[in-house]
């Protein structure tokens, strides 16, 4: 288990939180019981591929961006910061995704940043001019497919961690 | 003396004349008189003397008469004429012969007197005695005395003297008294007169005389000057009138030149006017006509006329206003200009160009008189170009209020894509959770679980013996059983936030629908869920705002009776507004607080309190008006469709503004108790 696999999520809606932990920290379905008894009968079928792709995330949750920004400063703090944040754009009544993400930077610089928007608040011209050309931020689309979360969080919590790999040695 | 003149008796001369004749007049009359009586009372006193004096004599010699005593007598008789007045005595005898005498030197008696001679006799200047000498009744003799007024004579000489010489002294008196009144009286006339003279002579009203004393010559002088003064007041009045009179004149005269003068220069300048103006008639770049106003002939037309309706001077001659106007009868082209007023503005006219064309024109009007008759010279402002752009205009704002309408529809549709992009968001994972359940759903396990009995079907006993792998199976079997019922609680579950997370969307959806549909069927509903409905609409867009939203609600507020639809849009527009009027307030300091109570007019008030810039009082009754905005983007649903939609409902729109902010009052009727369960209605 890596150290930068801790994921922070900033919705103002409990339900995409929710979301958000049935598709990257799913509870375990099968008890090890079962598979073990089932390895035991049928020892020809092998063990079930499923469980060995799952990544273990570890996810905060915050539901306005003040919050978000309070949470990565504790973890920054903490000598243990985020790899990836995924960002509402509209947060009533706080600060919006933009804003929060531009917070966000001023903490965890390296942080990846995934702006959520169910439509379009702001054009991809309009975040580049507030936040700066950057590969750090990726913008999706909601809804959202379960998998792109996957996969998004797989790939960025991989190139953070390589980063900081190579940042260290 | 001055002003005296020849011929002429002075005053002076006539007093003293007069005052000469006066005192000579008197003085001789009284000299007279008193001589007179002086003379009278010394004669009959002489006369008396001289009687008593013969009768005495008489007496004395009548014994010596008798006896002839003639010394005797003649004794007596000396006597007598020793008397100074005396001349002298004789003694006659009864016969009348002289029987003596005494006489004084000089003078003689007669020798002999009438025998019966008696009484007395005058002759000046003696006077002569007679008186008989009786003796015992018998005349003896005569004796006469003859005695003389010599005293007489020189008593008059005496009195002539002094009369001569008292008249000499009246006339020098009177040569005196003329002097002083001459100079009392004469002098001051005299000065008068000459004063008269002067005034007379030169005109000069300003001398004056002067009085000399307080009688009535000064007071003559004084009303005399008096006089003067009021003749001379007269006569600068009339001095002070005639000048004003030839100012007048004068200024009459020249102001008669300056008019003759403006007469000309006017004239002049009519010609050379008449001129210009023809020129810029003619020369005007806007249309201008001629129009009889009795016949609405057209008389005269300026080049601009002919080349803008494309008629040639003489085709427009033949015209009248009414033929070139378009789809209007002459009769109100009259009534348009035939107006008292000087000029008139007689509106917006269609009229045809010679090539069929239709212009639009604006028509001003002139009166005029041309000779005789009444004219009106028309500017006709081609107006069908502005007008064009007006209706462009006014499409292109039409076009304007639909676009923001749209807007406004896109801001409600983005609110609900927003609400509908998070459900679905759920959704979509549920999905995603149950199908990779089902992918990796332990089920697959029942028929390995048949599979491996049916490949051990032969030997099922070794299977289930004491060390077979069937030992195991019901363990296996009921570890599935739970893992399936497992994973059928988890999709349940799944499930059911699915149909929930799908509900959710179609009640957005629904919502959506209700807002956008047209007229909504009337229902009693519950105040504060139209409240609540419309805030969740408005939700969105007023977190954006960072907008406080407060609900006051009264407790057991009635049911109204209203269209939903209507309600729900006339508040989502309140909702709006206040959002709107609130963008230039600090964040922080925005909010909105909708109260709903019940009203005693037997209504439901919702009312949308706004912490925002308010409104101009001036506007507070405007903002009802259609068309009226005070933003730049008008909202798709006005406050006047807003008003309109409250009263459909028998209900009202109002609005109040204070430095805190606007409020709105949405009133509506309370239901009617009998119909109260009857309310929620289904789409149609």
């Amino acid at each position: 288990m890596s150290v930068h696999r801790k994921i922070l999520i900033i919705d103002d809606h409990r339900a995409i939180h929710e979301d958000f932990r049935k598709i990257l920290a799913p509870p375990p379905m099968v008890s090890e019981e079962f598979d073990a008894l089932e390895a035991e009968l049928f020892s020809d079928g092998g063990s079930s591929p499923a469980a060995e792709t799952r990544e273990n995330y570890e996810l905060s949750s915050a539901y306005q961006g003040q919050e978000g920004v309070a949470l990565a400063r504790e973890s920054e703090a903490a000598g243990t910061p985020f790899a990836v944040a995924f960002v509402d754009v509209r947060m009533p009544p706080g600060w919006d995704g933009i804003e929060t993400i531009a917070r966000l930077w001023e903490i965890s610089p390296r942080l990846f940043a995934v702006i959520c928007t169910a439509y379009s608040d702001y054009s991809r011209e309009q975040i580049d001019e507030k936040l700066g050309v950057t590969d750090r931020l990726i913008i999706l689309r909601k809804p959202f497919d379960p998998v792109e979360i996957l996969r998004l969080a797989r790939d960025l919590t991989n190139r953070c961690d390589i980063e900081r790999a190579g940042g260290r040695s | 003396m001055p002003g005296r003149k020849k011929g002429r008796q002075t005053i002076s001369r006539r007093i003293t004349r007069l005052a000469m004749w006066v005192c000579f007049t008197g003085l001789v009359l009284v000299a007279v008189v008193l001589l007179a009586f002086d003379l009278y009372s010394h004669y009959t006193t002489a006369r008396s003397a001289l009687r008593a004096l013969a009768r005495v004599t008489a007496e004395n010699v009548r014994t010596p008469l008798k006896l002839r005593y003639v010394e005797t007598v003649a004794g007596s008789l000396g006597a007598i004429t020793a008397e100074a007045d005396i001349t002298a005595a004789a003694v006659y005898r009864a016969d009348g012969q002289l029987f003596t005498k005494s006489v004084k030197p000089g003078r003689d008696v007669a020798p002999r007197v009438e025998p019966g001679a008696f009484g007395t006799m005058r002759d000046l200047p003696l006077i002569r005695h007679y008186e008989p000498v009786v003796d015992q009744n018998k005349r003896i003799g005569t004796i006469v005395v003859e005695g003389t007024l010599t005293a007489m004579q020189e008593r008059l000489k005496t009195y002539g003297m002094v009369t001569a010489s008292t008249m000499l002294l009246a006339w020098i008196a009177a040569r005196i008294l003329a002097e002083r009144l001459q100079r009392g009286i004469s002098a001051p006339l005299v000065e008068l007169a000459a004063v008269a003279g002067k005034v007379a002579n030169a005109r000069d009203y300003s001398v004056r005389a002067v009085p000399r004393a307080a009688d009535e010559v000064g007071d003559l002088v004084v009303a005399f000057n008096n006089m003067l003064g009021e003749i001379q007041r007269r006569d600068e009045a009339i001095l002070q009138s005639r000048v004003d009179l030839e100012m007048n004149v004068l200024a009459r005269t020249s102001e008669l030149h300056l008019q003759i003068e403006d007469r000309k220069q006017a004239q002049a300048a009519l010609r050379d006017s008449e001129g210009r103006y023809r020129s810029l008639f003619e020369s005007n770049p806007m249309p201008l006509m001629v129009v009889d106003l009795e016949t609405l002939d057209i008389i005269a037309v300026n080049n601009a006329a002919m080349r803008h309706y494309g008629y040639t001077e003489a085709e427009f001659l033949r015209l009248s206003l009414p033929t070139i106007t378009y789809l209007t009868d002459s009769v109100e082209v009259i009534r348009a200009l035939r107006s008292p007023a000087k000029s008139v503005d007689a509106g917006e006219w269609k009229h045809r160009t010679r090539h069929g064309g239709i212009i639009e024109v604006h028509l001003t009007a002139h009166s005029m008189l041309l000779g005789e008759r009444l004219a009106k010279i028309i500017l006709a402002n081609d107006v069908t170009e502005r007008n064009r752009t007006q209706r462009e205009l006014v499409e292109l704002h039409k076009k304007l209020v639909d676009a923001s309408r749209q807007a406004g529809m896109a801001e409600i549709a983005t609110g609900v894509l927003h609400n509908v992009g998070n459900v679905l968001n759920s959704v979509n994972v549920s999905a995603t959770v149950l199908a990779e359940q089902t992918q990796q759903s332990k089920t697959a396990g029942i028929r390995k679980v048949a599979e491996l009995l049916q490949a051990q079907a032969g030997d099922l006993a070794t299977f289930f013996g004491p060390g077979g792998k069937g030992e195991k199976l019901p363990q296996y079997l009921l570890a599935l059983a739970s893992q399936v019922e497992n994973e059928q609680r988890v999709r349940t579950a799944e499930l059911e936030q699915l149909v929930k997370n799908v509900e959710h969307i179609k009640e957005i959806v629904v919502n959506q629908q209700d807002y956008a549909k047209g007229p909504g069927v009337i229902a009693d509903y519950a105040p504060e869920g139209l409240v609540d409905d419309a805030l969740k609409m408005a939700e969105v867009d007023l977190a954006m705002e960072r907008i406080q939203t407060t609900v006051e609600a009264a407790p057991a507020l009635p049911p109204v009776t209203a269209d939903r639809h209507k309600v729900l849009q006339i508040l989502l527009n309140l909702l709006t507004n206040a959002r709107q009027a609130m963008e230039t307030v600090p964040e922080g300091r925005r909010q909105i607080r909708v109260k709903v109570v019940v009203r005693e007019d037997h209504r439901v008030r919702i009312s949308v309190h706004d912490s925002g810039c308010g409104i101009a009082p001036e506007n507070l009754t405007r903002i009802f008006n259609h068309g009226f905005t005070t933003k730049r983007t008008g909202h798709g649903f006005g406050l006047h469709g807003s008003a309109n939609a409250a009263r459909e409902m028998k209900g009202a729109l109002s609005a109040e503004s204070s430095r805190a902010g606007a409020v709105f009052h949405l009133d509506l009727p309370i239901a009617a108790p009998a119909d109260k369960t009857s309310s929620f209605l289904p789409h149609p």
